[in-house]
C-alpha cells in the first residue's frame, strides 16, 4: 500500500512540477513555510494515517523478526521497506538532516533495538540454563553472525552501530565473568576454536579494557607454563652435568613453550597486540629467572650462548631435525639459529649472552671448529639486528683477523721458502688483535723445544718488521699440535706411520722431552728414551708443577708415559711406555677439563662485572656533564634508563656514584646533600 | 710573646722563614697544657691553631692563630680551648666545621683515605648514640673494612644529624655511600 502511495505521491509531484518549481521555490527562498508537494503529500500521510497504525504496524514488524530469527520463511523485504518509509516520513520542509531521522529513530529503531533486545535476552537465559558456557559461546557467535549478515537488509545504515552495541550488551556484555573464568580451562584444552571464539565474542564489545581481563590471565598463564615446563627438564638433569646438554634442555623448553603460545596467539587471538604483549612479558619473566636461573645469575643468556655455539660448532652433536623435504642443511641451521634468536630478544642481561658469545666464537674461530662460515655470518647479521652495530662489529673483527692471518701465513712461507729456511713441520698461525677477542694473554712461560722456537721467533721478526711498533704475545695456552710418535715396540700400521696425538703446546714441551734424541742433558739410560722426574721436566719446560702435574695424569691415563711409582709425585720417574698401543691411530690428549670450564665461566662473569661497573660509571659522568646538577633520585633513574645491556641495580649505581665521588667527578651540593655537582 | 712561645716548642731554628711545630713540639704543648694526647683535647688544639697536618703548626699560622684568640700565654690558651670545646657541644655550624677538618688530621700524607683504626678513637669520644652504632658496625666488618674516605666521613655525620640515634628510617633508594646501605642493614639485624 505504501508503495503506491510513494508512487502516486511521486507523480503528483511530478503534475504539479511546475507549481514546485516556481511557487514554492519562491515562497521557500522567502523563507515562509511552504514545502513542495512531494514533502506536502508525505507530511499528509504521516499526520493522518501513520501516527495511528504506527503501532501495529511495529508489532507486525516484530513478529516478521520473530519469525525470521525463528529460521521461519518470511519476506524480510517488507521490513526494509518499512523501516525506509519511516525515514522517508522524517522528510520535514525544514530540511535539517539530523530532524530528517527522527521520526525513524524515534518511531522505528529504538522499538525494533528493544524488542530484539528482548528476543535474544529470552535466548541467552535459556541457553545458559541449558547448556555450558562453550554451548553459549558456539550459539550466541552464530547468532550474532547471522545479524551481521542480515542487519543491512533492514536496517537503515546508520542504525547499524547502535543496533550491534545493544546486542553485544545483551549477549556478551553480561555474561563476561563467565568468559573470563572459562578462558583458562580452554587455555588448558588448548582448545584453539574455542578460544578463537571467545576471543572474537568479547573483541566485540571492545579490542581495549573488556578484553584486557584475558589479556592478564593469558600471560600469568604463560608465565607459569614456562616455569614449569623449565622446572620439569631441571629435575632430569644431575647437577654438574655437561653444559651442552643442559643447554640445549632449557632452549628446547623454552622454545616448547613459547611456540605453542605464539601458535595460540596466530590462530585463536587474531595476532591482537595486546596479546602479543603479554606473550613477550611472560617470557621475558620466565626465560630470565626460573628452576634453571637462580635470580641475579644470569644463567639463561650463558646457556643460550653455549647452545648457539653447539649448534655452530663441529661434532656438539647437534642433531639437526629432519627439515621439510627439499630444505637444506643450511635452511635448517637457519631455522635452529632464528630460534636461538627468538630466544634471545627475551633475555635482560644482554651484555653477559654477548660475552660469552664472543668467547665460543673466539674458541671456534682459533681451533677452526666452525661448522659452517655461512651460519656464522647469518647469525652474526641476525644479532646485528637486534642489537647493533657496537657488538656484532668486533666479532666482525675476529673473522676478519682469520682472513689476514691466512694472507699473512701464506706470505710468511714464501718468504721462508726465498729465504732458505726450511720450516720444520706444518705451520700454521693466527695473529689475533688483542681489543677485538676476548682472549687474554698468557700467564706461564714457557720453554719451546728448539725446533719450535726458531719457527716462532723467525715470524715474530717477520711481523714486526711488517707492522712495525706492534708487539706480538704468543698464547701457548691456546695453541694445538700434531705430533706423530713411533713407539719401538708398535705394531701394525702404527709401526710404519706412528701415532698421530693431538696435544696442547704444553703438552707438546713435555713430551718433545722424552724424544731420544732430545734429552734434556741426562742422555737416555734405556731403550725407551730418556727417564725424566717432575723436577727435570719443570726445569725443562720453564713450568711449574702445578701445570705439569694434571698432563702427566693424561699421559699416564692414555698409557703413553709410564710413572715408576704409579702415581704423580715429586720422587715419580716418567718414561715412555714402549708397549702403547690403540685401536685408533689418531689420539686426542688436549682435552679441556671440565675444572678449567667451570673456571672460564668464573672469570667471564667477573669481566661482566667489571665492564658493568665502567658502564655505569660512564652513564653517571656522562648523564652528569649534561645535566651539570641533579637529585640523586633523578640521576638513578636515568642512569638505569641510559643503559640499555643489562638492568643497573641502584645498589651499584651507589657504588658507581660513590667512586666518582673519591675520583671528583662529582660532589654533593652543600646546600642539599640529595644533589649532585658535576665538577669539571 | 707570642715568638718566645713558638720558641719553646719548635722543631728547630729555621733561616727561611718556614720555621714550625713539629708534632714532638706539640705534644709537649698538649701536655703542658694538661691535655691527653688519647683524647678529643689535643684536636681541637690542632684546629684552633690552624694545622695543616697532624701535630705540626706553621709559624705563620699560629702567629695569626694567637693573635686572632688574643691569647698571649699558655693560661689563655688553655681556657680559649675550653671554651671553644663548650661552644661545639652547642654550635653545630662550628662542629661541622671542626669535624671536617679532623678527617685531613687524622689522614697520613697524600692518602684519600683514612684507616678505620686511626677513626675510632675520635668517634668513640663523641658522645653520640649512632657514632657508637657506627663504631660496633666497623668493629664487626673489620676484616672487610679497612678505610674511610672524606665522603664516608662528612656523611657520618649527616646521617646522625639527619637519622637521630636509630637508622629505622634509613632507606636505600636516599643519597647516602653505600656504606651506610651496610650499616643499616647491620643495625637492622641487631635488633
Amino acid at each position: 500500500e505504501w508503495t503506491k502511495y510513494g508512487d502516486s505521491a511521486k507523480i503528483t509531484h511530478n503534475i504539479f512540477a511546475y507549481l514546485n518549481r516556481h511557487w514554492i521555490q519562491r515562497e521557500q527562498d522567502e523563507g515562509s513555510n511552504v514545502c513542495d508537494v512531494s514533502t506536502l503529500m508525505y507530511q499528509l500521510w504521516r499526520d493522518q494515517f501513520f501516527m495511528s497504525i504506527r503501532n501495529t504496524l511495529l508489532d507486525s514488524v516484530f513478529s516478521l523478526m520473530t519469525r525470521i530469527r525463528n529460521g521461519q520463511v518470511a519476506d524480510i523485504n517488507l521490513v526494509k521497506s518499512v523501516a525506509d518509509s519511516f525515514v522517508s516520513l522524517g522528510n520535514d520542509d525544514s530540511g535539517i538532516a539530523s530532524k530528517r531521522m527522527e521520526v525513524y529513530e524515534k518511531y522505528f529503531l529504538e522499538p525494533f533495538i528493544k524488542s530484539s533486545v528482548e528476543y535474544y535476552r529470552e535466548e541467552a537465559d535459556r541457553l545458559l540454563q541449558e547448556g555450558s558456557i562453550i554451548d553459549y559461546i558456539v550459539r550466541v557467535s552464530s547468532r550474532l553472525q547471522e545479524e551481521d549478515d542480515r542487519v543491512e537488509l533492514y536496517l537503515h545504515e546508520s542504525s547499524l552501530k547502535d543496533f550491534k552495541d545493544a546486542l553485544n550488551k545483551v549477549l556478551v556484555t553480561r555474561q563476561k565473568d563467565k568468559f573470563y573464568s572459562e578462558f583458562e580451562p580452554l587455555l588448558d584444552a588448548r582448545d584453539s576454536l574455542n578460544l578463537k571464539r571467545l576471543y572474537s565474542l568479547v573483541a566485540r564489545t571492545g579490542k581495549g579494557s573488556a578484553l584486557d581481563p584475558l589479556r592478564d590471565i593469558f600471560s600469568a598463564y604463560v608465565k607459569k607454563a614456562g616455569l614449569d615446563a623449565i622446572k620439569q627438564v631441571s629435575g632430569s638433569e644431575e647437577t654438574g652435568g655437561a653444559i651442552a646438554k643442559e643447554a640445549r634442555l632449557f632452549v628446547t623448553a623454552v622454545l616448547g613453550v613459547h611456540d605453542l603460545f605464539a601458535g595460540l596467539l596466530h590462530d585463536a587471538f587474531e595476532e591482537d597486540t595486546g596479546f602479543s604483549k603479554s606473550l613477550d612479558n611472560a617470557c621475558k619473566d620466565f626465560i630470565n629467572t626460573n628452576a634453571m636461573c637462580p635470580e641475579g645469575e644470569a644463567r639463561a643468556p650463558q646457556m643460550l650462548a653455549h647452545y648457539c655455539d653447539t649448534l655452530l660448532k663441529k661434532g656438539s652433536g647437534n642433531v639437526r631435525k629432519a627439515g621439510a623435504e627439499g630444505a637444506s642443511d643450511e635452511d635448517s641451521l637457519e631455522a635452529q639459529l632464528s630460534q636461538a634468536v627468538c630466544v634471545f630478544r627475551y633475555i635482560k642481561a644482554v651484555d653477559v649472552f654477548q660475552k660469552f658469545y664472543s668467547q665460543h666464537l673466539s674458541r671456534r674461530l682459533v681451533y677452526e671448529q666452525s661448522v659452517s662460515s655461512y651460519g656464522e655470518e647469518m647469525m652474526i647479521s641476525k644479532l646485528k639486528e637486534i642489537s647493533g652495530v657496537d657488538f656484532t662489529s668486533k666479532l666482525t673483527r675476529m673473522f676478519t683477523d682469520m682472513t689476514l692471518s691466512k694472507e699473512m701465513s701464506e706470505e710468511f712461507k714464501e718468504k721462508c721458502r726465498d729465504g732458505d729456511f726450511a720450516i720444520p713441520f706444518d705451520f700454521d698461525m693466527k695473529v689475533l688483535h688483542t681489543v677485538s677477542w676476548p682472549l687474554k694473554a698468557p700467564d706461564t712461560k714457557l720453554l719451546l723445544p728448539s725446533e719450535l722456537s726458531s719457527v716462532c721467533s723467525r715470524f715474530t721478526n717477520y711481523y714486526q718488521n711488517k707492522h712495525n711498533g706492534r708487539k706480538l704475545n704468543w698464547m701457548w695456552q691456546h695453541s694445538k699440535a700434531e705430533i706423530k710418535m713411533f713407539f719401538p715396540k708398535a705394531t701394525g700400521p702404527a709401526a710404519k706411520a706412528g701415532y698421530i696425538f693431538h696435544v696442547s703446546t704444553f703438552q707438546l714441551a713435555i713430551l718433545m722431552l722424552f724424544n731420544d734424541e732430545s734429552g734434556p742433558g741426562t742422555g737416555y739410560d734405556s731403550p725407551n728414551g730418556p727417564t725424566l722426574t717432575l723436577e727435570q721436566i719443570s726445569q725443562a719446560t720453564g713450568l711449574d708443577n702445578d701445570m705439569i702435574k694434571p698432563e702427566l695424569e693424561i699421559f699416564c691415563k692414555a698409557r703413553v708415559l709410564v710413572s715408576s711409582n704409579n702415581k704423580i709425585s715429586g720422587d715419580s720417574k716418567f718414561t715412555l711406555n714402549a708397549n702403547f698401543k690403540s685401536k685408533h691411530l689418531r689420539i686426542n690428549l688436549a682435552v679441556s677439563k671440565k675444572v678449567e670450564q667451570k673456571r672460564e665461566a668464573t672469570d667471564t662473569m667477573r669481566a661482566v662485572d667489571v665492564d658493568r661497573m665502567y658502564a655505569i660509571q660512564a652513564a653517571i659522568v656522562r648523564i652528569m656533564k649534561t645535566r651539570k646538577q641533579l637529585s640523586h633520585r633523578q640521576l638513578v633513574e636515568d642512569t638505569i634508563s641510559m643503559i640499555k645491556l643489562f638492568q643497573a641495580s641502584i645498589g651499584d649505581i651507589k657504588k658507581g656514584i660513590d667512586t666518582l665521588i673519591d675520583k671528583e667527578y662529582l660532589e654533593r651540593s652543600e646546600s642539599n646533600r640529595d644533589v649532585y655537582n658535576y665538577l669539571a | 710573646m707570642t715568638e718566645q712561645l713558638f720558641s719553646q716548642y719548635q722543631d728547630f731554628e729555621r733561616t727561611d722563614g718556614k720555621s714550625l711545630i713539629g708534632p714532638e713540639g706539640f705534644e709537649r704543648l698538649s701536655t703542658d697544657l694538661g691535655y691527653d694526647m688519647s683524647q678529643v683535647e689535643p684536636l681541637v688544639l690542632m684546629w684552633k691553631l690552624g694545622c695543616t697536618e697532624m701535630g705540626t703548626v706553621p709559624y705563620e699560622n699560629w702567629s695569626q692563630s694567637l693573635t686572632s684568640m688574643r691569647v698571649g700565654s699558655l693560661d689563655q690558651l688553655r681556657k680559649e680551648i675550653d671554651s671553644e670545646i663548650d661552644r661545639l657541644k652547642s654550635d653545630k655550624k662550628e662542629y661541622q666545621q671542626f669535624y671536617r677538618k679532623m678527617f685531613d688530621y687524622l689522614k697520613t700524607g697524600k692518602q684519600k683515605v683514612i684507616s678505620v683504626d686511626d677513626i675510632l678513637p675520635v668517634i668513640k669520644g663523641a658522645d653520640n648514640a649512632l657514632f657508637d652504632k657506627f663504631v660496633a658496625f666497623l668493629d664487626a666488618n673489620s676484616e672487610r673494612i679497612k678505610t674511610i674516605n672524606r665522603d664516608q666521613w662528612q656523611s657520618l655525620l649527616e646521617l646522625s644529624r639527619t637519622m637521630g640515634d636509630s637508622l629505622a628510617d634509613y632507606s636505600k633508594e636516599d643519597a647516602w655511600p653505600a656504606l651506610f646501605d651496610d650499616f643499616a642493614e647491620w643495625e637492622h639485624s641487631q635488633k
